[in-house]
């Protein structure tokens, strides 16, 4: 195993979050001592790391990219891949993000920050943020990319991505899809009877008689400047009801 | 992971909780309180109320109060000093709110603490939480084993549910289960209130009990008598199936169908509306 530097915040520690490994790094720790102690880690967890994505979680130490080189190649030899790098202080967040690290970026209201569920955008073309769970009332969701929800969106939480948002479940909440202004970008789920639904720019809401359609996959996108709603896969054949 | 109680030999917290004010928290916990206690559970009603107690007014002790919450937390009594045998009940007790203070007067870890000694001395400990999601529900939901969540057939109440669920779910708790309180199934039917299945598609918890709206709540209420106590009392007899159910019984839902409306007798009579189980089963309008 590493060996231990001494005080309170200064061991690496690994905690499995819904959004996969995160390993927060020591505050002082200095280099060397730091990359044994990641090694003590992961070799340490057996294969447990095996195959595995990790986040390196700075917390207050102070990003640097010769250290960070020298975790991930570390990482890499023993089969572990990068997937982003955060940290809680901002300004080295932005230092991170100007250096490609994209910040897991869900953010949630709940006080506690229990309900946090994050997912960086790294690449954001191949990975899309998955949400594995219903989002209630006060949860809000944001990704660079963009999201997939297995369960629903309540009326209260709202989800907004940069790209497409599928929901595999109802929309009861307001979606943002293509928030930095992708007009191109689709809204999706098996009961579209959201609060409000946004692309890009554009902005609407169900009328407000609650006739709450027909109960069948929808798609929301933008047609000639207006967001339009209609069954999923139009074709008449194979309509249910 | 690791920490496993040892259910078998110590009680289970039960923490009764809503958002919302007004659902019917205080109701549903003196109500199935005392139908634990009248199944021979020990019981203890913790009212978390601090500042807006209600709970020691729907037993009808509050002339007996002398310590409460806040006195035993900060030493002022002994646990046993603060607890209220019920006047009818005497394996019921109430701990009562402090009046006079604020909720920060209680810690979680304050109530962690005395829930651990509660568990100990009694089958049941319900906690009677405050509306809201601040500090006053996060004490009442710090020692709990298992939450309640409490609502009304109506968006607001609902949407306040929802934030609850997803708070408790946060906390590391196990899925709360949820109360419908104070269905009035003619208006169901009428397409006038939400049903039973409307709530449950939108939370999608375990459902632990449907109350009927009944003004004998009120009445009860008012005489510091708990009607789950009251035989004739439909929402009494909801309640008695609700502490059932907390007490690992499988009880079916009731049929809240008023027996004997003149107009439900000829419906059934001409075959339009037979013996169905419980309209609380269906979407509502029919």
């Amino acid at each position: 195993m590493a060996e231990r530097y001494q005080g309170a915040d200064d061991q690496v520690r690994v905690r499995g979050t819904r959004d996969g490994l995160v390993l927060r790094l020591p505050a002082e720790a200095p280099l060397p001592v730091l990359l044994g102690m990641v090694r003590g880690s992961i070799d340490g967890g057996g294969e447990f790391f095996q195959q595995s994505e990790l986040v390196i979680d700075y917390g207050t130490r102070a990003p640097n990219v010769e250290e960070i080189v020298a975790l991930r190649a570390l990482l890499e030899e023993r089969g572990v891949r990068l997937r982003t790098v955060i940290s809680n202080v901002p300004r080295h967040g932005e230092l991170l993000r100007s250096w490609g690290y994209q910040p897991l970026r869900i953010v949630s209201h709940v006080e506690d920050g229990a309900d946090v569920s994050q997912q960086p955008a790294g690449d954001a073309e191949q990975s899309a943020l998955y949400v594995r769970r219903t989002l209630r009332s006060g949860a809000s969701v944001r990704a660079d990319g963009d999201v997939v929800v297995l369960g629903d969106i309540n009326a209260g939480a709202e989800v907004l991505a940069a790209g497409d948002v599928i929901v595999w479940g109802a929309i009861r909440g307001t979606v943002h899809a293509g928030i930095d202004g992708d007009f191109g970008a689709i809204i999706t789920a098996l009961r579209l009877t959201p609060t409000q639904l946004r692309i890009a720019t554009i902005f609407a809401r169900p009328p407000d008689q609650r006739d709450l359609g027909p109960d069948i996959p929808m798609v929301a996108r933008v047609h000639n400047g207006e967001i339009i709603v209609e069954p999923w896969r139009p074709e008449r054949r194979g309509a249910r009801a | 992971m690791g920490e496993e109680r040892q259910q078998s030999t110590l009680g289970r917290i039960v923490t009764v909780t809503s958002g919302k004010g007004g659902v019917g928290k205080t109701t549903t916990t003196a109500n199935s309180g005392a139908a634990l206690a009248a199944l021979g559970r020990s019981v203890v009603l913790i009212d978390a109320d601090i500042g807006l107690r209600n709970l020691d007014i729907v037993l009808g002790l509050e002339n007996r109060i002398v310590y409460d919450l806040v006195d035993i937390v900060e030493g002022t009594c002994k646990l046993r000093q603060a607890m209220i045998r019920d006047k009818r009940l005497n394996s019921l007790y109430l701990i009562p709110a402090a009046q006079t203070r604020e909720k920060d007067a209680v810690s979680p870890q304050q109530m962690r603490t005395l829930c651990e000694e509660l568990r100990r001395q009694f089958d049941y400990t319900l906690i009677d939480s405050p509306a809201g999601i601040e500090q006053g529900f996060r004490n009442s939901i710090a020692g709990a084993d298992d939450v309640v969540v409490v609502t009304n057939p109506e968006v607001s109440s609902v949407r306040d549910a929802d934030r609850i669920v997803g708070l408790v779910e946060s906390s590391e708790l196990p899925t709360p289960k949820l109360i419908i309180n104070r269905l009035d199934p003619a208006l169901v039917r009428r397409g006038d209130m939400m049903s039973v299945d409307d709530v449950t598609d939108i939370l999608a918890i375990p459902l632990l009990g449907v109350v009927p709206n009944d003004e004998t709540i009120v009445t009860s209420t008012n005489r510091g008598e708990p009607a789950s106590l009251d035989m004739e009392s439909r929402a009494g007899q909801a309640f008695r199936n609700i502490a059932a159910r907390l007490n690992g019984a499988d009880v079916p839902l009731m049929v809240l169908e008023e027996p004997d409306g003149a107009w439900h007798k000829f419906l059934r009579s001409i075959g339009l509306r037979g013996n169905r189980s419980a309209p609380v089963q269906g979407k509502g309008a029919s």
